[in-house]
């Protein structure tokens, strides 16, 4: 009589088994979303040397210094470009006469890049990525009179 | 007492993690691509914009459509918001389709931190896309 009580003490081992592994195998789920994002920070602004017969102001001549902007991605998906500017911000009343402007831009950090002109568009890679800019006006006829003189470059991070 | 102390540290733990905001600590706009859908002529666009800058700037806010026309809103809720070091603030825009069923634009958040001096200053500009779709009524 003895001898099926333990059987079926026995049998019921695999069920009181399965009940605490169900127990054990709980889980709770957290889920989070992390956006596309992208922020850019103006590092240094530029300078613009003037060349000698003064019908050219550019951070390329002699006395300029090029301009930097970091710009940091999560993602895969952004674009850089740089608007040139279609007058001085800062100048006397003759600046923009017969001037012409133009930038350029070279990419290092998490894009490598060499220097292209400022409208290409070019995708960044994930990470921070260094954008040295350089800028000059140029006057087709007459020279640059004295004064102060001030280009504003947009740098414009995007998503196509 | 010592399990249930352990259980309160994870309960707490799991609470503040739900509680963080889901989106990165350094940005200016967020998100950067966005689907809306509307059954008017009106769409509604709303995005997070950020000062990464360590001192207050002025972000201005723009919005262009696909050729990179600068666009009006019909709303817009801070145009020039001034934000402190790391601030944050949600801009809601008010647009229109234009007669169009599908209407592509760009909503810039644009800070130039230094202006007014010699040689050239930069306007960093971060712009969200937003692909907005008309549905019939």
């Amino acid at each position: 009589m003895k001898l099926p009580i333990r059987l079926s003490v026995f049998a019921l081992i695999p069920f009181a088994l399965c009940e605490i592994s169900n127990a054990t195998d709980q889980s709770i789920r957290f889920n989070g979303t992390v956006l596309e994002s992208c922020a850019l920070t103006i590092g240094t602004d530029g300078t613009l040397g003037v060349s000698a017969d003064k019908t050219v102001l550019s951070s390329e001549e002699t006395g300029g210094v090029l301009g930097t902007v970091t710009a940091v991605t999560n993602g895969l998906g952004a674009d850089i470009q740089v608007i040139t500017p279609s007058s001085f911000s800062v100048g006397p009343t003759s600046a923009d006469t017969n001037t012409t402007f133009a930038t350029k831009y070279a990419l290092t950090g998490s894009t490598v890049l060499s220097e292209v002109i400022g409208t290409t568009v070019s995708p960044l890679g994930l990470g921070a990525t260094v954008v040295s800019v350089n800028a000059s006006a140029t006057k087709s006829t007459g020279t640059f009179e004295s004064g102060d003189y001030e280009l504003v470059t947009v740098v414009r991070c995007t998503v196509d | 007492m010592y399990s249930r102390l352990k259980s309160s540290i994870v309960l707490t733990g799991a609470l503040l993690l739900c509680a963080l905001p889901p989106t990165a600590s350094a940005q200016s706009v967020a998100p950067m691509s966005q689907n809306v859908v509307s059954f008017s002529e009106i769409f509604i666009i709303q995005v997070e914009i950020q000062n990464t800058y360590s001192t207050s700037q002025r972000n201005e806010i723009y919005l262009y459509d696909a050729d990179w026309n600068r666009l009006t809103p019909r709303y817009i809720s801070s145009a020039a918001p001034f934000l402190g070091p790391g601030d944050k603030m949600v801009i809601t825009a008010m647009m229109t389709f234009n007669g169009q069923n599908d209407r592509k634009v760009y909503i810039c958040n644009t800070i130039t931190p230094r202006q007014g001096g010699v040689g050239t200053a930069f306007r960093g500009e971060v712009c969200g896309k937003v692909i907005a779709t008309r549905l019939s009524a």
